[in-house]
């Protein structure tokens, strides 16, 4: 089945937006990255894949092939399926939770270790707990959503070498804004929500 | 350097365009729509509108028109920005009087090649 060309532009937009900010978050990050650092190493490789992504959508929704035989689909989804999946079995578990209507709280911001002693779970990271916020966000649930962060040692105090009380508002806030949240997103999780669910009268 | 209206209404895209401008030590100027790109060129007058073609309000297409047919906006050079990279939106971009045409993913050494073209022609 061939696409109307109006589909067709609009499906190609919108698997070459993501890829745009793949590319040129990695491309802007490399250039601050020392080009033997660990961490060049990584972006170049985020780049690459970028754009192996984006030569498989112009070859197989390229409008000469699609005019030809039609749009080559299962290539596309052979190719964006692994690492979409991992993402969306995550976001879909917590949606499911979200949509019982609970309210879903991401504790421990500052804790950058994947691995967390003795515990079930894999930790994450501030960069996995906001791109799993913003999974629920997308799904409709912002006004289920909070955050804080666990200052119960002494050694997470900034003068022990922790992240300190103010690492949501120093550190997690820029991050949230290079992710893409709005303001009012942002305004919403850090004040609307708790101010009402945290208010007692 | 120039100062240069970003019209983007993908807040990753406009984070992400702005930042990489900048660092080339260009000033940006940020829109979200096309009205709101219409009113910021007629009261900022930059040197170069970069101008998405997806656009709320008013789409891209309609606000390049607006733009070129208007006395106080029509001689600053607009670069038509689109990530539907459809055969023929070059030729439409051009006709609808953009200077200049780019894709997205922007390769940002092609894009600041044009931007310098029409900034010095």
């Amino acid at each position: 089945m061939k696409p109307d060309p109006a589909s067709l532009a609009h499906l190609r937009h919108e698997l070459r937006t993501p890829l745009n900010h793949v590319l040129g978050y990695s491309e802007m990050l490399l250039e601050d990255a020392g080009d033997a650092s660990a961490l060049a190493l990584e972006l170049q490789q985020v780049h690459d894949e970028g754009r192996a992504l984006l030569a498989v959508v112009e070859e197989s929704l390229s409008p000469a092939r699609v005019e030809a035989s039609g749009p080559d689909l299962g290539r596309i989804a052979a190719a964006l399926s692994a690492p979409l999946d991992r993402l969306g079995e995550a976001v879909d578990r917590l949606g499911r939770l979200a949509d019982t209507g609970c309210v879903l709280e991401w504790d421990l911001f500052g804790q950058e270790a994947s691995y967390y002693r003795l515990a079930d779970i894999d930790m994450p990271n501030d960069a996995i707990r906001l791109r799993a916020i913003r999974g629920l966000i997308d799904h409709g649930h912002l006004e289920q959503v909070l955050i804080s962060h666990d200052i119960c040692y002494r050694s997470r105090l900034v003068r022990w070498g922790g992240h300190g009380y103010g690492h949501i508002f120093a550190n997690v806030v820029p991050l949230m804004r290079r992710r893409g949240f709005s303001e009012r997103e942002i305004q919403a999780i850090l004040v609307d929500n708790p101010r009402r669910l945290l208010t007692i009268v | 350097m120039a100062r240069i209206l970003l019209v983007e209404d993908n807040d990753m895209n406009r984070d992400m365009m702005s930042r990489r401008l900048q660092r080339k030590g260009h000033e940006v100027l940020m829109a979200a729509d096309g009205m709101q790109a219409i009113l910021m060129a007629e009261s900022e007058a930059p040197d170069l509108i970069l101008l998405d073609m997806s656009l709320p309000v008013i789409d891209g297409w309609e606000a390049a028109r607006r733009l070129k047919g208007s006395e106080r906006t029509r001689t600053i050079p607009i670069i038509a920005l689109t990530a539907h990279a459809m055969a023929g939106d070059r030729e439409k971009a051009l006709a609808t009087g953009c200077d200049d045409f780019d894709t997205k993913p922007i390769e940002l050494e092609r894009l600041l090649g044009k931007i310098e073209a029409l900034l010095t022609r």
